[in-house]
């Protein structure tokens, strides 16, 4: 299974005549094609909860209601907040292992791809129906993206628009759980000749554990969603601490599974643009655990104002979490120290990632600390914190990957000086938007609100973030026009432009239908760079 | 450890590493609970301790399984792949017609469940294709 030869640059297979077109694109099985589909599906998603974010930040922007009425305002800010958790950030998370896993470990496809399909089809389907609700007289679910009981139940939401919400949550994260299982069983089941567990790349090791916590965290989800379903349709009463405790316990493992996989993508980037193996792997490998463990383990911080969880155990987990944090942040930092730092567009993403997550990790460490967390909770500091955490740092990650990746999915390079100019954008609109809410929270804003009187001071604030989250949608109008670009005036890649270290950069940009036809050797997390340096001893 | 077995096994003990401080802090310490503060004298103390432990479970059984069954080798196995599979996406539609109906109607639900079905009907047929070609080859 071994072989120097690389395949031929720009030789991609042949069109099978039997596979194409619309057909191929609702029913295909190939994990590449898949993917791809699962992003375009993130993507909408994203330009819609996009578009609410932009009606609510509109509607803050000044004392008074202006915009929507206060009904409306309930829906929109709930269909922003599940549209972004529910159907973009979690499904783009596996996405990137359903397109990436295969190739990094040199297999030909996912082990279950009808089943990646269906769940593909499954998460459409939820995210349909959870919108559906618009279309109802009471209108769409209007209780937050955490839907807490007994807000939830009939007696205080009534209509079938928050059933169809509850519904559709189910739908998308049980697909979700499903895919998840199918991107793990391929990595214990699908690795090439050599590739151990200790040689798997940072990537595809971020992914392994990302799944893991979907495996053990979403059926609290589901149960939950399951029990306000159940208090909807029935008499049956549900504590709502146990609700508390059964959303969160999944509620913030998937904080992790919308950072683990980003993290991954960063992992990648900075190696290769530091012209470096990457620093440290072993610990990065046993720190992810660590890591997994205490993120399983810090559920009930968002519980301390109830006085009914153990504050003191949920306060030591939740700030050990720096700890292995800590350890990742010193071997990102390891790769680059020494490196020859190549400063492209993915490489710019990456290294913002760790500046703009290391607020939104310090900020966590403040709402880690019951006291803090008594006068913080509630306000628009937790607003910001999760901001900074899960648009600052993931979506950030996840730029790092779709610039490095995108070469090799389309075999065209993305243009770099639109790439700099979304990069620029975005650093100004992410912090223009999300810093003022940390401020605000500070003063003592609350959220979830859509009105505050003028008096209280927070004007200017608002409208400086709402400002930012305009610099924000046009940073993404810059990336769509690069995307279009580059696809419409097309600048061959090659196999691997970046001199990149992983088995995905050895076959043909884009891969063909089985992804490899032989592999290299693989003795390493980084068997490219290994082939590398043997050549230029020899 | 060259396989994923032993991972799992070890996530399972951190986490009932974990568990077993959060059971320790969940009845209070020391031991005697009317000593501990409201903030550890939790209502529903059994119930945060059980998720943690439970998760633990779950990530040791699946490992103890993959090493007792020696799971989880390198594979060099060539196998064909399927390119298409109209039927799971109606099997997919069938589900998701369902799920609508419990907010709409039965008539909703019965329509999917029939939708599902025949697109369970064609999966086994898919799948009884790829057996007879995996057995031709």
């Amino acid at each position: 299974m071994t072989t120097a030869a690389r395949p031929e640059e720009a030789a991609p297979s042949p069109p099978d005549p039997r596979v194409g077109g619309w057909l191929s694109w609702i029913s295909g099985t190939d994990h590449k094609s898949l993917a791809m589909r699962l992003f375009c599906v993130c993507g909408v998603f994203f330009l819609v909860g996009g578009l609410l974010a932009l009606i609510v930040r509109a509607e803050l922007a000044t004392p008074g209601m202006q915009v929507v009425s206060h009904q409306e305002y309930d829906e929109i800010f709930t269909m922003h907040g599940s549209t972004m958790v529910y159907l973009v950030v979690q499904p783009l998370a596996l996405a990137l292992g359903v397109y990436l896993v295969p190739l990094q470990i040199g297999a030909s496809d996912l082990i279950w791809p009808r089943v990646a399909l269906a769940s593909l089809w499954l998460i459409v389907a939820g995210g349909t129906i959870m919108y559906l609700g618009f279309l109802t007289t009471g209108g769409a679910g209007p209780d937050g993206w955490t839907a807490f009981l007994p807000l939830s139940s009939s007696r205080y939401t009534p209509g079938s628009g928050m059933d169809m919400w509850v519904l559709g949550v189910l739908l998308a994260n049980g697909a979700e759980l499903v895919l998840a299982v199918v991107v793990l069983a391929t990595v214990l089941w699908r690795r090439a000749p050599g590739m151990t567990m200790l040689r798997l790349p940072v990537f595809t090791w971020t992914e392994v554990v990302t799944c893991m916590m979907v495996l053990l965290a979403f059926p609290a989800l589901l149960a939950a969603m399951g029990l306000v379903y159940v208090e909807r349709v029935t008499t049956v009463n549900v504590d709502p601490v146990v609700y508390l405790h059964l959303f969160w316990f999944y509620g913030h493992p998937t904080v992790y599974v919308m950072f683990f996989p980003f993290l991954g993508c960063v992992a990648e980037v900075l190696p290769v643009f530091s012209r470096r193996r990457f620093f440290g792997y072993p610990a990065m490998v046993f720190s992810l655990l660590a890591f997994a463990t205490l993120s399983m383990s810090v559920w009930a911080h968002h519980m301390y104002a109830t006085g009914r969880s153990a504050n003191e155990f949920f306060a030591i987990t939740s700030t050990s979490l720096a700890i292995a944090a800590g350890v990742e942040y010193f071997d990102l930092v390891g790769t680059l120290w020494g490196g020859s730092l190549i400063f492209r567009t993915p490489m710019l993403f990456a290294l913002t990632f760790m500046i703009q997550f290391l607020i939104g990790g310090l900020t966590g460490i403040i709402l880690a600390s019951p006291p803090l967390d008594y006068s913080l909770t509630d306000t628009f500091f937790v607003v910001g914190h999760f901001h900074y955490t899960l648009f600052a740092g993931s979506i950030f990650g996840f730029f790092a990957g779709v610039y490095y990746w995108f070469p090799k999915a389309t075999g065209a390079m993305l243009r770099e000086r639109l790439g700099v100019a979304h990069w620029a954008l975005m650093v100004v609109g992410t912090n223009l938007t999300f810093f003022p809410m940390l401020i605000l929270g500070y003063d003592g804003m609350v959220r979830r609100i859509a009105n505050y009187p003028a008096s209280a001071g927070f004007t200017g604030l608002n409208e400086l973030s709402t400002a930012g989250s305009f610099v924000i949608a046009l940073s993404v109008l810059v990336f769509m026009a690069n995307v279009w670009w580059s696809l419409r005036h097309r600048v061959a890649a090659g196999n691997d432009p970046w001199e990149a270290q992983t088995l995905e950069w050895w076959t043909t940009s884009p891969p063909p239908r089985h992804n490899f036809t032989d592999l290299p050797p693989v003795r390493s997390h980084a068997p490219l760079l290994d082939l590398r340096l043997e050549e230029s001893r020899a | 450890m060259r396989r994923p077995g032993p991972y799992l096994v070890l996530w399972g003990c951190l986490l009932w590493a974990s568990a077993a401080m959060l059971w320790a802090f969940s009845f209070g310490l020391p031991h005697d609970p009317q000593a501990c503060t409201s903030a550890t004298c939790v209502a529903e103390p059994y119930l945060a301790p059980a998720l943690l432990t439970a998760a633990g479970a779950g990530s040791f059984l699946i490992g103890l399984a993959l090493v007792l069954t020696h799971g989880g080798r390198e594979d060099s196995a060539a196998r064909p792949v399927v390119d298409q599979s109209m039927t799971t996406v109606v099997l997919a539609a069938g589900i998701g017609l369902a799920v609508l109906g419990l907010a709409i109607g039965w008539w909703l639900v019965a329509i999917g469940a029939g939708l599902g079905l025949s697109g369970a009907g064609g999966l086994v047929r898919e799948h009884r294709a790829l057996a007879h070609l995996r057995s031709g080859a």
